[in-house]
C-alpha cells in the first residue's frame, strides 16, 4: 500500500476510532459508570491506556532531548516529527486519563492543592510539566527558530520525562498491603517499558536511511525489558508468597526478544509485536496488585477478582490512540505546512 | 488526644448491629459500608470455626491513605482521625490502592438514586420519589441531617467515602454510634494517648492488636480476645 493511501486509511480509522472511544468517554464524564470495575479492582484499562500512552511519549521524549543534547544529527533532522509524536500522545495519554477518571475537571483540580508526598500527584505535575515543555518546544518549532534557553528547555524536558515515568512506577511501588505492587522494581519497569515503546515506534518515525541511528539503542532497550520481565519471571515463578500473583508470562520476554530480532529488518512488524506485548505487560502489572481482595470487601466481592476488559473499556483505549494520532497528523501538518518553519 | 477504638472479639455476636447503625447514622449508599465485616469460616467438619470481624477505618497515625491522596482530601484532622474532604475528591483512588485495609468504598454511580425513580412496586403504591417528597430528607427520606453539619449527605458520584469515627458526634461528646449500638459493649472509644482510660487499659490488659500489624501503619482499632492477626 502507497504510504498516502496508508496515511488516509490511519486518519480514517482515528476519526472513527474518536467518535466510537468519545461515545463512551462522553458517557462516563456525564452519564454514569461503564466499566467493569468494583471497590476491589479499581484501576482497569483505561488506567493502562493512560499509562502505555504517557510511557510511549516518554519515551519518544527521552530519545528526542537525549539525541539533541548529545548533537545526534539523525535525531537532529527528525525533530519535528518526534516533537508531534511525543506531545500528541501525551495528550491522548491525558484525554484517556479524563474517562478513568470520571471528568475532564478532575485531570486539572489534582495540581491546586498539593500533597507532596502523593506519587499521584508528582506524576500528574511531572506530565502536565512535560506538556508544557513539549508544548513550548513546538511552539518554537512553529515559529521557526529555536528560543533563546533551548538548551535549558531540552535538558529540563528530558530531565522531566525520566522522572515522570519513574514517579509513575512509584505509584504502585509504594503501596503498602499489595505485594504485587510494592518495591522499587515498579519503578523500573515503568522506565523500561517506556524507554522500550518509545525505541519501537521511533523508527516508524524515522526515513529509511537514518533508522541506523537507532539500532543500538532501540534493541538495547528492548532486551532490557526482556531481561527484567525475565528475571521478574523467574523470581515470580519461585514465590512462596501465597498473595503474590505470578504476573509474568513467559511469552512476554519471548515476544520482546522477536520483536528485537526483526527491529533492524522489519520495524513495522517489530512496533507490531512489541507496542501491543508492553501494553498487556503494563496491564497485567496493573491488575495483578488489586486481584487479592482486601478487608471486608472479600465478604462482598470474593478473595480473588479476575479480569476481562468489557467493549466500553477498548474504547478508551482506542479513544486515546486517536486523539493521538489525530493531534500527530494535526500538529504535522502545521509544522510541515508550505513556507513552514520545520519544512 | 488520638482516639482509638477497642473491639472485643470475645463479646462481638456478630449481629451486625453496628454496621446498620452507622449505615442509619451516615447515610452511606446500600452499596457502601462505612463499618463492614470479614466473614471466614475455616477447618472441616466437625472441627470449623466461622469467624465474625467487626471492620472499619483504622484512622492510622501514619495513614497510607492520606500520604498517597494527590489534592489533600483525606487528611488527619483533630484527634488523629483520618477524615476526608469531598469537595476537594478527585477520584484518583489512591487512597483505595494505598489502604491495605480495603475500608474505603468508590461512589460509582450517584448515591441513592434509587430515591429518584418514579416507578412503584406495584400499581397503586407510593413510588421512591413520592415517597421522599412526602418524607423529605436530602437524597433519601433516611437521611440524617445531624451527620449533614461536618459532611456531605449526598456525596458525588466519582469520589470516594469512608469512616470518619462519627466525628460530628464526638465533637458533643457522643460515642460513634457503632459503640452506642453494640448490644453487647463489644466496642469501646476513648484516648489512646491517656494510660488510665479504658482503651489504654483494655488493650494492655488483654494485648490488643490492631490489623495488620507487621505494617507499621499506626493502625488506631485495637482487636482484643480470641483474635488471631496473623489471620489477617
Amino acid at each position: 500500500m502507497k504510504t498516502a493511501n496508508f496515511n488516509k486509511m490511519l486518519l480514517a480509522l482515528s476519526a472513527a476510532g474518536l467518535l466510537f472511544g468519545g461515545y463512551f468517554a462522553l458517557m462516563e464524564w456525564f452519564v454514569g459508570p461503564m466499566f467493569v470495575t468494583n471497590d476491589a479492582l479499581f484501576w482497569t484499562l483505561p488506567l493502562v491506556a493512560y499509562i502505555f500512552l504517557a510511557l510511549t511519549s516518554t519515551g519518544i521524549s527521552i530519545l528526542m532531548t537525549a539525541g539533541e543534547l548529545l548533537n545526534n544529527k539523525a535525531v537532529i533532522a527528525h525533530k519535528p516529527v518526534l516533537l508531534t509524536a511525543a506531545l500528541s500522545l501525551l495528550i491522548g495519554a491525558f484525554a484517556a486519563l479524563t474517562a478513568e477518571m470520571g471528568s475532564p475537571l478532575h485531570v486539572v483540580w489534582l495540581l491546586f492543592s498539593p500533597n507532596l508526598s502523593s506519587p499521584i500527584w508528582w506524576m500528574g505535575t511531572l506530565y502536565a510539566v512535560e506538556l508544557l515543555l513539549l508544548g513550548i518546544k513546538y511552539y518554537a518549532l512553529l515559529r521557526g527558530r529555536p528560543l533563546g534557553s533551548e538548551l535549558w528547555l531540552t535538558s529540563a524536558a528530558l530531565c522531566v520525562a525520566v522522572a515522570a515515568a519513574l514517579v509513575l512506577g512509584s505509584v504502585f511501588g509504594t503501596a503498602v498491603g499489595r505485594t504485587g505492587y510494592q518495591g522499587a522494581d515498579a519503578s523500573v519497569l515503568t522506565l523500561l517499558c517506556a524507554l522500550a515503546s518509545g525505541m519501537s515506534l521511533a523508527p516508524l518515525l524515522f526515513k529509511e536511511q537514518a533508522r541506523e541511528v537507532l539500532q543500538l539503542p532501540g534493541r538495547s532497550m528492548l532486551a532490557g525489558l526482556a531481561l527484567f520481565l525475565f528475571t521478574l519471571y523467574l523470581y515470580s515463578s519461585r514465590s512462596t508468597v501465597v498473595a503474590e500473583i505470578v504476573w509474568v508470562q513467559l511469552w512476554m520476554p519471548l515476544l520482546l526478544l522477536g520483536a528485537l530480532l526483526a527491529y533492524k529488518v522489519k520495524p513495522a512488524l517489530s512496533a507490531l509485536i512489541a507496542l501491543p506485548t508492553v501494553l498487556l505487560v503494563e496491564l497485567f502489572f496493573v491488575i495483578q496488585g488489586q486481584m487479592q481482595v482486601l478487608g471486608p470487601k472479600q465478604t462482598w466481592l470474593g478473595a480473588v477478582q479476575s479480569y476481562m476488559p468489557n467493549t466500553a473499556e477498548i474504547a478508551i483505549l482506542i479513544f486515546g490512540c486517536s486523539v493521538a494520532y489525530l493531534c500527530f497528523f494535526l500538529f504535522n501538518r502545521l509544522a510541515l505546512r508550505p513556507g513552514g518553519s520545520a519544512d | 488526644m488520638r482516639y482509638g477504638m477497642v473491639i472485643d472479639q470475645q463479646k462481638c455476636v456478630g449481629c451486625a448491629g453496628c454496621v446498620f447503625a452507622c449505615k442509619a447514622e451516615n447515610h452511606t449508599p446500600p452499596e457502601i459500608n462505612w463499618c463492614d465485616k470479614i466473614i471466614t469460616s475455616s477447618g472441616q467438619f466437625p472441627d470449623v470455626r466461622f469467624e465474625y470481624l467487626s471492620t472499619m477505618c483504622n484512622h492510622c497515625d501514619d495513614a497510607p491513605c492520606v500520604k498517597g491522596c494527590p489534592t489533600q482530601a483525606m487528611h488527619k484532622g483533630e484527634g488523629g482521625l483520618t477524615l476526608h474532604e469531598q469537595e476537594k475528591c478527585i477520584g484518583c483512588k489512591a487512597c483505595m490502592e494505598n489502604c491495605p485495609y480495603g475500608v474505603i468504598s468508590f461512589n460509582w454511580q450517584r448515591p441513592h438514586q434509587e430515591w429518584q425513580e418514579n416507578k412503584g412496586l406495584a400499581a397503586g403504591t407510593f413510588t421512591p420519589s413520592v415517597m421522599l417528597a412526602e418524607a423529605g430528607g436530602e437524597g433519601s427520606p433516611l437521611s440524617n441531617p445531624e451527620r449533614g453539619g461536618s459532611y456531605p449527605l449526598m456525596r458525588s458520584r466519582g469520589t470516594v467515602e469512608k469512616c470518619n469515627f462519627c466525628d460530628h458526634r464526638l465533637k458533643v461528646g457522643l460515642n460513634p454510634v457503632c459503640v452506642d449500638a453494640c448490644p453487647s459493649n463489644a466496642r469501646v472509644v476513648g484516648d489512646l494517648d491517656d494510660p488510665n482510660s479504658e482503651v489504654s487499659m483494655l488493650i494492655r490488659k488483654y494485648d490488643g492488636k490492631p490489623l495488620k500489624p507487621e505494617l507499621g501503619t499506626g493502625s488506631k482499632v485495637f482487636y482484643i480476645r480470641r483474635y488471631t492477626p496473623e489471620n489477617r
